[in-house]
């Protein structure tokens, strides 16, 4: 989350003082896991039987697969008769997001149409965390080096 | 035991060059999926702006390393339907970054919306069992060259 409004931040050019567009990032690029709270409630019993380790991919909506990535993309196309500024934010937030879960951890892409599930590599929660601290590290300090400019 | 989509017979033809180049070439025996994460990154980079000659070289990037993936994967005998949705996956999220990047203009509204219809194919793909996908990258690298070489 931190690491995708990073990159929106720095590839759209936000100045700090541009407090509207930072927030819009931040939410844009956590709204998608609100999906989890859903599910996580409504299969409580499920995860209080088999634990949220490893399990955590199954409480996420489509949303979260490609047709987000679709709905990504409309969004986008829509909000950019507006404010293309604010189209870039938030489709850079939301794919980065959607991207990062697709690398990071399993997903079921084409749901509902297929349900298989795909996993490109196998990180550890740690490891996980590492590669989100360095991105969010390296976007980070990219946008510093664009703040000093 | 679920079927990886079979190609259309437009993309026999240009198969056939791509074969004689797999059977005589060897590649490392690693997770493809390396290479569409190295691909994916450098679609990141569509998001600042590029000049288009720099366009070409990373766009002929992405696509060499999209072959790459595929081209493991056919060497060591590793072709699963996973590994062919991986793929699917990872080039619409790669085209979604590139053509997001020309929004606003004539042809980056084309190439945008082909680009949400080649979404809705993917899914189409998968459904049917059929690949079918337009080689948005290869046209749009096409596009850039033509224009470079206009200019």
């Amino acid at each position: 989350m931190l690491s995708a409004s990073f990159i929106a931040t720095t590839a759209t050019h936000t100045d700090p003082a541009d407090i509207k567009s930072i927030a819009f990032a931040i939410i844009c690029a956590g709204i998608l896991d609100l999906d989890h709270v859903f599910f996580l409630i409504k299969d409580r019993a499920f995860y209080k039987t088999h634990g949220y380790k490893g399990n955590l991919h199954k409480a996420r909506s489509v949303f979260h697969e490609l047709i987000g990535l679709m709905t990504v993309g409309f969004l986008g196309l829509l909000l950019s008769f507006f404010s293309i500024r604010y189209a870039q934010i938030l489709f850079i937030s939301l794919t980065i997001h959607l991207v990062e879960d697709v690398i990071m951890g399993t997903s079921t892409p084409f749901m509902p149409v297929n349900k298989t599930e795909i996993k490109l590599f196998s990180f550890t929660f740690k490891q996980k965390t590492a590669i989100d601290i360095i991105v969010s590290l390296i976007f980070g300090g990219l946008w510093l080096l664009f703040l000093k400019k | 035991m679920a079927l990886i989509p079979q190609k259309m017979m437009i993309s026999k033809s240009y198969r056939i060059i791509l074969n004689a180049i797999e059977k005589r070439v060897r590649v490392l025996n690693i997770n493809p999926s390396i290479y569409q994460v190295v691909g994916i990154i450098i679609s990141i980079a569509f998001f600042y702006k590029l000049t288009v000659q720099l366009q070409i070289v990373l766009i002929s990037l992405i696509l060499l390393l999209d072959w790459l993936d595929g081209f493991t994967a056919r060497q060591y005998k590793s072709l699963t339907l996973s590994g062919y949705m991986i793929d699917v996956v990872i080039d619409r999220f790669s085209e979604g970054m590139i053509f997001f990047s020309i929004l606003g203009t004539v042809t980056g509204n084309l190439f945008y919306i082909l680009w949400l219809c080649n979404i809705a194919l993917s899914y189409y793909s998968v459904y049917k069992q059929i690949h079918i996908s337009l080689p948005l990258r290869f046209i749009y690298l096409l596009l850039l060259v033509g224009t470079l070489v206009w200019h």
